[in-house]
């Protein structure tokens, strides 16, 4: 029997890049909706627990595209602005709803609100403090993704895998004053071209989904590591499911309905001032429980929240009984990988936050045999088991990259294969050149815009057919900002206001170098 | 909004790129230059081109024969390989050219497992 069961529970974090000070998007509401909903919150529960002298030990990605947004004064202004919105769409509520529970609901979003604002106003609205007080305390660790979330897959050409790696390894040490330890790929897509830029970047691990292995030849509870000597940690899939299947914990009657939203039933008039749109959006007001997840929304009964608190504590006595009797037979000590969106806690699972407090609450209250460890801290008393060439892979719904290149979203590959093969031959031609200011700049805002055209976001949304059209926009103005600037260097007539205003629509990784993209010989 | 609007830039080459899209099925997008593209509208080629699949060996794995201005395909390996590289061909009087040579892409073993998420954005 195995005497202990070593988990590391990852929380990743990624948004695209949105920052449009001069104009509101209705996307800029995801950024508002998972710090208001998730982040903050469980932050929160990281600074309760450490009260109590409880370490969590979670480990964090936080992807370099959401902490440029985190430390962004607009984005900050417009944080603010939000959740001022919330406090008075909450104060009108108050003279609609006649249900007690109700009540109690605009309550609790009334004081949740109220906290929310108080954190920001503790760190002087700059959100990546306390990641980096609290990694500094050792109550977690923080680790990143490449830089703007593309597919390491779908990447065309390996300078592009250099450059996203190195930059955003540079974005970390930069923000986080320490070295990058590990990084999480995008969606955990690997192929085994990266193996390379990681060990260039001094990266020690990174993780996979359990379909990079062979399960029938290699047990996904042990850790391995690349050729190279880097190592990795397999995703447990069996507990994603048994939270996120139809019959996981998420789906429980007594948990808040996540679909049924006032910003979908009250008159649109009403909404629009606490909105600021003309189109129905979700709020995060919401009054209802499941029920039952085949009833449709209007049949769905009022939430009620201290019996959705007390099952949401039973499910993580229920969660930890279930891993100590998975492994009561094995012979070694295992390390259980478990890796979510951290927005699933708090923002689409309400009582997630709850749930994840008991789960590191009664590992030591109930003396389960679990222990949470940071993956530095178990590849300081852990060797690697044996060397695995892993398999092309992601942790998407099948496994591989479909949703990302298909013929809903094929068309951007093109564009940005030729976009990329022109950048690639301007950055080799000036490398090795002294060159002036002014292209230095066009150069570094070429980088920014060609990053961001990588993102795995736009194909996202482009298939899914939500938000479609801002996706398109942005890749479009990406790739014709890139065109601009190419044409400019190549033309030796650098337009210079166009850069300047380029550096104030897509400000991110200030100090980016430009020269991580040329062609360099095989190593 | 239709990102066709857009003027495509102005890399005027031949060449062909191959993507993996899963463990079995591979995108292939090609284009080609100004000049070869007049050379199909004049009939010096067959209009239709062939595109041929190699393992990481170099054996062959499958041909495909598309009209030149498809400029995209999928198709599902007929073998899993470790790897794959397309070659593009033309038909000039049945006798083929070679065009252009793709990148390289590892693919995997099989393994198709359905994981189906309940949590959706």
């Amino acid at each position: 029997m195995s005497s202990k069961i070593y988990h590391i529970l990852l929380l990743h974090a990624h948004l695209p890049y949105i920052n449009h000070n001069a104009q509101d998007y209705i996307e800029e509401n995801w950024y508002f909706e998972n710090i208001t909903e998730s982040y903050i919150p469980i932050l929160n529960m990281i600074e309760r627990l450490s009260s109590d002298g409880i370490n969590p030990n979670i480990t964090i990605s936080l992807s370099p595209t959401l902490c440029a947004m985190m430390d962004d004064e607009g984005t900050e202004k417009k944080l603010r602005r939000y959740i001022n919105l919330k406090l008075s769409l909450i104060e009108k509520e108050y003279g609609i709803v006649n249900d007690d529970r109700e009540k109690r609901m605009l309550d609790f979003y009334h004081n949740h609100y109220i906290e929310c604002i108080n954190f920001i106003n503790k760190y002087s609205g700059d959100l990546i403090t306390p990641f980096k007080l609290y990694q500094n305390q050792k109550l977690i660790e923080v680790i990143t993704t490449p830089a703007t979330y593309p597919i390491i897959p779908l990447l065309l050409n390996r300078e592009s895998i250099d450059a996203q790696i190195t930059t955003a390894s540079y974005d970390y040490s930069d923000r986080f004053s320490r070295s990058l330890n590990g990084m999480f790929l995008s969606e955990c897509a690997y192929d085994e071209r990266v193996d390379n830029y990681l060990k260039k970047n001094s990266i020690k691990y990174f993780f996979l989904d359990d379909n990079a292995i062979d399960t029938d030849r290699y047990d996904i509870h042990k850790l391995y590591n690349l050729e190279n000597g880097i190592a990795f940690f397999i995703r447990d899939y069996d507990v994603a499911k048994g939270i996120m299947d139809e019959n996981g914990y998420l789906s429980n009657p007594l948990y808040r309905e996540f679909y049924r939203d006032i910003g979908y039933e009250r008159d649109i008039n009403y909404l629009k001032d606490f909105t600021l749109s003309n189109e129905r959006i979700p709020t995060g007001i919401k009054y209802h429980r499941i029920t039952d997840i085949k009833k449709s929304l209007p049949e769905k009964e009022l939430y009620e929240m201290d019996a959705a608190i007390k099952q949401s504590e039973s499910d993580a006595s229920d969660f930890l009984l279930k891993m100590t009797e998975k492994f009561k037979d094995y012979s070694s000590i295992p390390v259980v990988v478990s890796c979510f969106n951290m927005e699933l806690f708090g923002h689409r699972w309400f009582e997630g936050v709850h749930f994840l407090e008991n789960l590191i609450r009664k590992v030591r209250s109930d003396r389960f045999p679990v222990q949470f460890i940071t993956p530095s801290e178990y590849l300081n008393i852990n060797e690697p088991h044996s060397k695995i060439k892993p398999f092309i892979s992601s942790w998407s719904e099948n496994g591989y990259f479909d949703k990302w290149l298909n013929e809903n979203n094929d068309f951007i590959y093109p564009y940005l294969y030729e976009i990329t093969k022109r950048y690639i031959m301007i950055v080799n031609k000036f490398v090795n050149n002294d060159i002036s200011i002014e292209i230095d700049k066009s150069l570094k805002q070429l980088t920014r815009e060609i990053l961001l055209m990588q993102s795995s976001d736009w194909a996202t949304l482009i298939n899914y057919n939500t938000h479609k059209d801002y996706a398109v926009f942005r890749f479009k103005s990406h790739y014709e900002n890139a065109n601009s600037i190419i044409n400019s260097l190549n033309l030796g007539k650098i337009d210079i206001e166009l850069i300047k205003k380029l550096e104030k629509e897509n400000s991110i990784f200030p100090f980016i170098n430009w020269r991580v993209f040329a062609t360099k010989s095989r190593f | 909004m239709d990102m066709k609007v857009t003027v495509l830039s102005s890399l005027d080459e031949n060449y062909c790129v191959v993507m993996p899209r899963n463990f079995e099925t591979v995108f292939i997008f090609w284009k080609f230059s100004n000049y070869k593209i007049s050379q199909f509208k004049n009939g010096e080629y067959n209009k239709n081109i062939m595109i041929k699949f190699f393992d990481e060996n170099r054996n062959p794995v499958l041909d495909i024969s598309v009209p030149y201005d498809a400029a995209k395909y999928y198709i599902t390996l007929p073998k899993h390989t470790a790897s794959i590289t397309a070659s593009l061909y033309l038909n000039r009087n049945n006798s083929y050219e070679l065009l252009s040579n793709s990148n390289e892409i590892s693919l995997s073993f099989e393994k198709n497992l359905k994981k189906e998420y309940n949590y959706i954005r």
